[in-house]
């Protein structure tokens, strides 16, 4: 009998599927609803169009579980030097590249030396901590690096590290080399077809390195906007629903049959600010910062602009990262009369019209409903705010390269390790032209120092500390405002589709090599 | 020299909106910039505008379209690559709105001021006011969510790829929407073109002759009216690439018009001048058959 796995949001942290699960079987097509990825090149992008199909069709040197501890890849271990500076990795014996060719340290050497240091927009930053990476045998890579850096594992995975095939790129340009339509990898799955616009076609690959995996014969992205992956999700086209909205996400949630679920996504966590501008009367007060924080409702926002799948932010760095994170920091709880208060005595009074002052907020249309949110509830204290909408390119103008603005609402991701993508909000050294990244103009020596030494931190309880220590900073000082915590769920249907939960903190890019089909057959064919 | 101008002026636009390919590229990353810096100098996007203009109407006037990063190929593939889909959907929806725009709007000029000519007005204003967004998540709610019957989008099912009877299921909705959207121009049309053939001495003659009615609608008024239809049919063929975005984007169809919606996002200046250029001789030529279409429509323009 068909035992329909029913997890409602507060029960997402449970256990896996599997674990009610009977023996996987063989077979099968999965249909994801996914955004087009165009280039299908992980070395060169961060994009989340793209790894969810590329994370099938390549490797890293290590994945992620979920707690952002690293797992072997295709790195079947590795041993760290006493200094922290040299590691040095065993790879797994007899991988194959999908087009015959054995895979070696080569690939891994040439794939950070000549693509992922130079061009993947994240991991090229690796570049300043990396001495040298060098492949003694064919089955060993030592990487060196110029200083101890606590977080250098998490940036090995398929997102940030994949390795490409090099006898296919060498003495080409990455960027548009024509195998970036037709990838050649080392994953559970072959490419079969791209058609823009339309679909990715992948089909198993049946000498993947790992005994017995993946049980599917056949992954289908089909390229549907979320607007339109909800219906076709409804009309049962579709098996997974990568990046639903949140009236989608409830409109799933208890249905018999279908998975709702944070579980997967814990490496694409974040908080989601307000970003004030500090280097601008009066947000470079401090008092006024907090007074902001004391009249914005953020339980009222996350439970109606969020639809309560996020949470409301409790710290300003997501519980996801669970080591590092406390909620023991100053906080805000909606208070008018407290606002009012500190706002009174900071000199912000208010006119005869009861205004304090006139502000404004820049947005894009992904977040109408929590602006709108935002200028009632700061209008309760008198601060008056005019709401500027704008796309998302004339936003990152306005705010990170002209800084021309008061106030500013984004997403942001917090990818697996603070380091990685919460430090570049705050960094005093960070507040440079370029997009997402310390926006605000905060600037403090301490808080700068206290990143920096956090790296330096191979415990990682001790280096948690230095990161508790922060958040306790930040939340005193408000640079921006934390407003809601968490990921938003995926959807997927459990009714025919088991095996989820076990890929790990980017599970969206990687489903594919463990997920089965509950009408497959016994044995492989 | 027309197109020439097309293209330098999608450059100016584009490099006139925030924003560019490298931010594209680098995604929320928080990229330095000099990684900003590295990509815009591959692109070419450091250079001065004109350099850039003119370097590509250079290769352009070669074949050349240039090299799209974020479609992973060149442009003119890219356009290719979308092509079918596009004419499929556009060649289905023109035949539909001519089909269903000369019947109504014959019909509602021979019953001119009776009910059947109001409720075709009604229905043809209304038609055209229709948001095709509100109108197409309608259509897939009620004929693929509930009833089952069509399926919610795209252009083939996963697991019948290529079968001729799996696309025209696809196509049931979008070329009904987008030919409802179109024929509300041809009802129009075609009614002030019939109704005032109808006025004619020819058409009095005709029924003098003691001619059914209609003989002399289907063979004397309607043929005189079809030459501002024809007008109306060919400017349409300039919009197989951009009128149909909104009807692409609702039934996620993979053609051209959901390409240039994706490439206005991601700034993809080659593209979209290529786009644009491609568009653009599309109503050049669609002009020229206009010209040739009403010779053989209007025995009067050959002497001309």
């Amino acid at each position: 009998m068909l035992l329909l796995v029913v997890l409602a949001l507060s029960a997402a942290s449970g256990g896996a599927d599997t674990a009610t699960a009977p023996k996987p079987l063989f077979g099968g097509t999965l249909v994801v609803a996914a955004g087009d990825p165009g280039v299908l090149n992980p070395a060169i992008t961060s994009s989340g169009q793209v790894h969810p199909v590329t994370g099938q069709i390549f490797n890293g040197l290590i994945r992620l579980d979920r707690y952002f501890a690293p797992t072997p890849d295709l790195a079947r271990s590795w041993t760290v030097s006493k200094d922290g500076k040299t590691y040095t990795f065993q790879l797994a014996p007899n991988v194959r590249w999908h087009d015959g060719r054995a895979f070696s340290s080569a690939d891994v050497k040439f794939s950070y030396d000549e693509i992922l240091l130079k061009l993947h927009p994240r991991t090229r930053t690796l570049a300043d901590v990396i001495e040298r990476i060098s492949a003694p045998s064919k089955n060993v890579v030592v990487f060196r690096l110029k200083q101890r850096y606590a977080p250098f594992l998490t940036w090995l995975d398929e997102d940030n590290g994949a390795i490409l095939p090099r006898h296919l790129y060498e003495g080409t340009d990455p960027l548009t080399n024509a195998v970036n339509l037709r990838p050649v990898g080392t994953g559970p799955f072959k490419f079969e077809s791209y058609t823009p616009g339309d679909r990715v076609v992948l089909v198993r690959n049946p000498a993947y390195f790992k005994a017995g995996f993946p049980r599917l014969d056949k992954l289908v992205f089909r390229n549907i906007p979320s607007a339109q992956a909800a219906q076709a999700f409804e009309a049962g086209e579709v098996d997974v629903y990568m990046f639903p909205s949140g009236p989608d996400s409830l409109r799933f949630l208890n249905r018999p049959g279908i998975t709702v679920t944070e579980r997967g996504r814990e490496g694409l966590a974040r908080v989601v600010p307000l970003i004030l501008n500090n280097r601008k009367s009066p947000f470079d007060d401090v008092r006024v910062r907090r007074a902001m924080a004391y009249a914005l409702d953020v339980e009222f926002i996350a439970r109606t602009a969020y639809a309560g799948v996020l949470r409301p932010a409790k710290s300003p760095l997501t519980r996801f990262i669970s080591w590092a994170y406390t909620s023991k920091v100053q906080q805000y709880p909606h208070n008018v009369a407290r606002a009012n208060a500190i706002l009174d005595e900071t000199g912000v009074r208010r006119g005869s019209n009861g205004v304090r002052f006139r502000t404004s907020l820049i947005y894009d249309a992904g977040f109408a409903r929590q602006a709108e949110l935002i200028k009632s509830q700061l209008g309760d204290v008198g601060i008056v705010v005019d709401l500027r909408l704008m796309d998302m390119n004339s936003w990152v103008r306005r705010l990170y390269i002209d800084k021309d603005f008061d106030m500013g609402y984004t997403n942001f991701t917090h990818p697996a390790d603070p380091d990685v993508g919460w430090k570049r909000i705050y960094l005093c050294s960070n507040y440079v032209k370029a997009p997402f990244t310390n926006g605000s103009g905060y600037c403090n020596a301490e808080v700068d120092k206290l990143f920096n030494q956090a790296v330096d931190v191979l415990d990682q309880k001790k280096r948690g500390d230095i990161y508790k220590k922060l958040q306790r900073k930040l939340a005193s000082d408000v640079p921006v405002i934390p407003i809601a915590d968490g990921i938003g769920p995926w959807i997927y249907r459990n009714s025919e589709f088991r095996g989820f939960g076990n890929a790990g903190s980017k599970e969206q890019f990687a489903f594919g090599e463990k997920v089965w089909w509950t009408k497959g057959s016994s044995s492989r064919r | 020299m027309l197109l020439a101008a097309v293209a330098a002026a999608t450059f100016v636009l584009i490099s006139l909106a925030p924003g560019d390919t490298a931010q594209v590229l680098a995604g929320q990353a928080g990229a330095d910039p000099e990684y900003l810096a590295l990509i815009r100098e591959r692109l070419q996007l450091d250079r001065p505008l004109p350099y850039q203009v003119g370097s590509y109407l250079q290769a352009a006037a070669q074949g050349d379209l240039g090299f799209s990063i974020i479609q992973g190929r060149p442009v003119r593939d890219a356009i290719f690559a979308r092509l079918p889909a596009s004419l499929l959907l556009a060649a289905t929806a023109l035949a539909l709105s001519a089909l269903l725009g000369v019947t109504l709007g014959v019909i509602a000029a021979a019953r001119r001021g009776a009910a059947v000519d109001a409720v075709i007005s009604v229905f043809s204003l209304v038609a055209y006011s229709l948001p095709v967004f509100w109108l197409g998540q309608l259509l897939v709610a009620l004929f693929a969510v509930r009833l089952h019957w069509l399926p919610a989008g795209g252009m083939r099912s996963a697991d019948a790829p290529g079968d001729i009877v799996d696309v025209a299921r696809h196509l049931v909705l979008p070329a009904t929407t987008f030919s409802l959207l179109l024929a509300t121009l041809i009802v129009r049309v075609t009614r002030t073109a019939t109704a005032e053939a109808l006025g004619e001495d020819y058409v009095r003659t005709a029924r003098a002759k003691g001619m059914s009615e209609r003989r002399v609608l289907l063979r004397h008024a309607l043929p005189n009216a079809l030459r501002p239809v024809t007008t109306v049919l060919t400017g349409y063929l300039g919009i197989i690439l951009t009128g149909a975005v909104l009807v692409e984007t609702v039934f996620v169809w993979p053609g051209l018009g959901r390409l240039l919606y994706d490439s206005v996002l991601s700034r993809d200046t080659p593209m979209l001048a290529g786009m644009l250029l491609f568009s653009s001789s599309l109503v050049v030529t669609a002009n020229i058959l206009a010209d040739v279409l009403y010779r053989v429509l209007d025995p009067r323009t050959r002497f001309q």
